[in-house]
């Protein structure tokens, strides 16, 4: 977990039940912040801000379903807790396929919302630190040449050196060179090691000829 | 002697004319009339008397010895006796005056004296004439007697004195009985013709005169007196023949134009002789029975009338009648009988005609053949109009002002168990046990009465003999009489207990539908509630768990409590509201009228179809009067017929790009007293030739939609007194519901 403290965004156009929720989360411990429309929310938005969005489904002008998909275009990885009045199942369909943490029927019980709430907020915690390190892997990654990748791609495919030399038209001593310049730079002590960051930065082997 | 004669025999013959012709004239009025014998024998006594008289007078002027002229003069106190006796008889059987024993006395001494004449010397006047002396008196040569005067002269004097106070008694007499022209008359001729002549003889006798005695001429004033008398008599009788004359006339013009006014009376007039003969007809009885005048004189009654009726018109029996009224005028009807045999009806009168002659009996005879028709169809009209009172269902009837009935027909008798011949003269109070009724009735039959104008109760009840109650709609109108007053009432009822029985089954019916729809419409707003009612329940169960988690800590903040239960009571509220709004919409029952500001209905029904609002993302306008009136109501019903012009609004709208979702209510006030509402949308709208075929019933649009929606909508605001209808909405390409409704200035209860 980062040390940023996360806030719970509640979004509901009627007051007393926004009152009521935010209160609920508030006595749970947890920082809220309120708005009153999905517009209103999307203008005061930050997308660094760690928390969760709990939000009402049906709300005049942008609805809580658009609002979803709004965010999801825009890659804000929040997670949403829906709140509901009426449960219908194409909405709670959609809602769920856009990545919903949880999808619940008010009047909700607290455990039930606060607990929803707690992971949500572990699961942006999750996200966010994943994204983190990922974030750094590139970093590393951006440092080598396109030789250097090239030969990256041939060692996580699992090629010795002499086919890989061979298949790249070079010597087998120029190809140990580029691995050890790779296994430098991405700061990785052993093969297994290196095939498992490539294989979480999304690099795939190249196929054999 | 000188055969000439004078002036002498004129002057003496006057008189004699005189007497004669009074006396001729008496004759003939005594031959004409037969009972002025007295006037005869008086009028011929005295000329008689007169004309010996002069005669006697005219030979003594002419003796020529003593002897001559004694003998003529002894011969003249017979005339002189004669016409003493006349006149004493004249004054007394004449003129009836006198005393009876003066005049006794008179004729006694004067008979008397004429005795004496006889008797003693060689006449009255004279013992002896010794010679006569020729003189000339007015031309002609008479002899006037030279002799001793007889004292026996005295008794002569003494009776003409006795005349003389007869005469003035029985003039004095006569002025005193008012008949003073002929008192004047006859008194001074009387007394003038004996004094002169008395006077004269004595100057003659005693030589102080030498004039002949010629007493007769001084019967002039008298003969002039009693031809005045007498032809005052004839003037009299000249002027009471006129007078009968001009009567005469006159009475032959009145009984003309009595016979023209019979003749041309409207009525028919027989005369019958006591033996019930006809002695006259007018032409009018000529005219009604067929005869001609002439048929029926001398004819009998009986001949005018039907066989059956001859034996009870005997003329005896007329007459009995007439007699036992005394001689006012009987009427009867009876039956006459024309010459061609028909019969007709008569109106017969008789009365007895007083007659000195004989009596007669007056038949009036009218004929009531036209009368009899007019009666019978009189009679005829009544009882067709007596039939259309009493077949007409309709309660029918007059009241005076007391409440009695003056006319009622059968269904009012049947309603009070009764005849309409019972009816008259009761009043309600007498067949209607139920006092609030009569009393309701009593009210507006005297409001009719004071006012004078119609009433019309739109309905009242009221309870039959049997106990049923019927509903009457009534008109009361009063009657208003040739002099303008009012009387009577007459009232017209209608029984309209079926109808209201039928209006209120529809009524039930329109209930029933109207709660059928609203259950519809409910499970339309089904989700819409469900939300209205999720939502303040949600928060009060999210305010509550947080204020226990709060309590749980160890400082709680009691203020932060109370703002929790606040909101809890306030949602809590909420809650409760569409709870209410939701029964009433489920709610069964009658129509119940209340003064309702349609704003709030606009509101309250735009709270319950808020979340259908927003999940079919339509933006509602709302512009809403602030001054508007109130109208009367059932509140329940016009929030069905607003919920229902949203829905359908919103529905409407569900096809259109989202920015083009937009509602707008208005309420407004407009002309006449009306508050007007309308629904605006921006959808499709409706075809023109759709926008009544919308308020028919099963016509939807809609899936789900029963389509009785607007139907059910239109009979609510009908029932309200309102109207409820479409249009295209000009400017937005949707529709426009509108309706409109009375204000209502009642309590605001």
């Amino acid at each position: 977990m980062s040390g940023q403290t996360s806030t719970v965004f509640v979004v509901d156009d009627e007051l007393s039940m926004r009152k009521a929720t935010a209160r609920l989360l508030r006595f749970a411990g947890l920082t809220t912040s309120t708005f009153a429309s999905a517009e209103e929310f999307l203008g005061a938005y930050d997308p660094e801000a760690a928390g969760c969005l709990v939000l009402d489904l049906s709300m005049p002008g942008l609805s809580g379903l658009e609002l979803q998909k709004t965010l999801i275009a825009r890659g804000d990885p929040i997670p949403i807790i829906f709140l509901t009045g009426t449960a219908d199942v194409p909405d709670t369909v959609q809602a769920m396929r856009g990545g919903a943490v949880e999808f619940l029927t008010k009047p909700v019980e607290d455990e039930l919302l606060i607990g929803a709430v707690r992971r949500a907020i572990d699961r942006d915690a999750m996200v966010r630190a994943e994204r983190a390190e990922l974030a750094e892997i590139r970093g590393r990654l951006a440092t080598l040449t396109p030789r250097e990748l090239q030969v990256l791609a041939h060692v996580v495919a699992g090629r010795r050196n002499k086919q890989t030399a061979d298949e790249l038209g070079t010597a087998e001593k120029t190809i140990k060179v580029h691995r050890a310049r790779i296994i430098e730079k991405l700061q990785v002590q052993s093969l297994p090691e290196l095939v498992l960051l490539a294989a979480r930065a999304g690099i795939s082997p190249t196929p054999e000829k | 002697m000188a055969t000439v004669f004078g002036l002498i025999p004129v002057i003496l013959a006057v008189p004699v004319a005189a007497t004669l012709t009074l006396a001729a004239v008496h004759l003939f009025v005594w031959i004409e009339v037969r009972r002025a014998s007295g006037g005869l024998l008086l009028s011929f006594g005295a000329a008689l008397a007169l004309t010996a008289m002069v005669c006697l007078e005219w030979q003594m002027m002419r003796a020529q010895t003593p002897g001559e002229y004694g003998v003529a003069l002894r011969w003249f106190h017979v005339p002189a006796w004669l016409i003493i006796m006349v006149l004493a008889g004249f004054v007394h059987f004449h003129l009836k005056v006198g005393r009876r024993w003066l005049l006794w006395s008179v004729l006694g001494v004067r008979t008397a004296a004429l005795l004496l004449n006889f008797a003693v010397g060689e006449n009255l006047n004279y013992l002896e004439i010794t010679h006569l002396r020729q003189v000339l008196f007015l031309g002609d040569v008479v002899s006037i007697p030279v002799g001793t005067p007889n004292p026996v002269m005295l008794v002569g004097q003494l009776s003409l004195v006795l005349l003389l106070v007869f005469v003035v008694d029985a003039t004095i007499e006569l002025w005193r009985c008012g008949d003073r022209r002929r008192a004047l008359i006859f008194g001074s001729g009387i007394v003038l013709f004996v004094l002169l002549p008395t006077v004269f003889a004595v100057l003659v006798v005693l030589e102080i005169v030498d004039w002949p005695v010629m007493v007769t001429i001084f019967f002039a004033p008298l003969v002039a007196a009693m031809s005045y008398d007498m032809s005052r008599d004839v003037v009299r009788s000249e002027l009471l023949a006129g007078e009968l004359r001009t009567s005469e006339s006159a009475l032959h013009r009145t009984e003309e134009r009595f016979r023209r006014v019979v003749e041309a009376s409207p009525c028919g007039m027989i005369m019958l002789d006591t033996a019930g003969m006809i002695t006259y007809v007018n032409p009018r009885v000529e005219a009604y029975f067929g005869y001609a005048g002439k048929e029926l004189i001398g004819r009998s009654i009986a001949l005018l009338l039907p066989e059956g009726l001859r034996s009870a018109a005997t003329p005896d029996m007329a007459r009995d009648r007439a007699k036992s009224a005394e001689r006012i005028a009987m009427e009867y009807y009876v039956v006459g009988r024309r010459k061609d045999g028909s019969e007709f009806p008569v109106q017969v009168g008789q009365s007895l005609l007083p007659d000195p002659v004989g009596t007669t009996l007056l038949t009036t005879v009218i004929d009531l053949s036209e009368l009899k028709q007019r009666e019978d169809q009189l009679w005829r009209e009544k009882a067709f109009l007596r039939q259309v009172l009493d077949i007409n269902p309709g309660l029918i009837f007059v009241k005076d002002l007391e409440g009695r009935f003056t006319l009622a027909n059968q269904t009012v008798a049947d309603l009070y168990g009764t005849t309409p011949r019972e009816l008259i003269g009761k009043t309600d109070a007498d067949f209607n046990p139920n006092i609030d009724e009569v009393a309701a009735f009593l009210r507006t039959d005297r409001e009719a009465l004071a006012t004078g104008q119609e009433q019309f109760i739109v309905e009242e009840k009221v309870t039959d003999a049997k106990g049923v109650c019927h509903w009457l709609q009534t008109i009361k109108r009063p009657i208003i009489e040739r002099d303008g007053t009012v009387r009577q009432l007459l009232g017209v009822s209608t029984d309209i207990t079926e109808r209201k029985a039928r209006e209120l089954e529809i009524e039930m019916q329109r209930n029933e539908l109207a709660h059928l729809s609203r259950v519809t419409m409910l499970s339309e707003l089904s989700g819409s509630l469900a939300h209205e009612l999720n939502q303040p329940l949600a928060a009060i169960l999210s305010n509550a768990q947080a204020a226990l988690r709060f309590l749980a800590s160890d400082a709680p903040d009691l203020a932060e409590v109370k703002a929790i239960l606040r909101d809890i009571v306030e949602d809590d509220r909420r809650a409760g509201e569409v709870i209410q709004g939701l029964r009433l919409l489920i709610k069964k029952g009658k129509m119940r009228l209340e003064s309702i500001d349609l704003n709030e209905v606009v509101r309250a029904a735009l709270r319950l179809v808020r979340s259908d609002m927003l999940n079919a993302d339509v933006g509602v306008n709302t512009v809403l009067a602030s001054d508007l009136p109130k109208v009367r109501g059932d509140r329940v019903q016009l929030q069905q017929v607003l919920l229902n012009l949203l829905i359908n609004a919103c529905e409407a709208m569900s096809a259109e790009p989202l920015e083009g979702r937009r509602l707008s209510v208005t309420s407004a006030v407009c002309g006449g007293g009306l508050v007007k509402i309308c629904v605006t949308d921006q959808g499709r709208g409706i075809a023109a030739e759709d926008l009544e075929r919308v308020f028919k019933p099963f016509v939807s649009t809609k899936a789900e939609g029963l389509g009785l929606g607007l139907a059910v909508s239109r009979r609510i605001v009908e029932a309200h007194g309102g109207r409820l209808w479409a249009v295209c909405n000009s400017s937005g390409g949707g529709a426009c519901f509108c309706f409109t409704m009375s204000a209502y200035s009642g309590d605001s209860t």
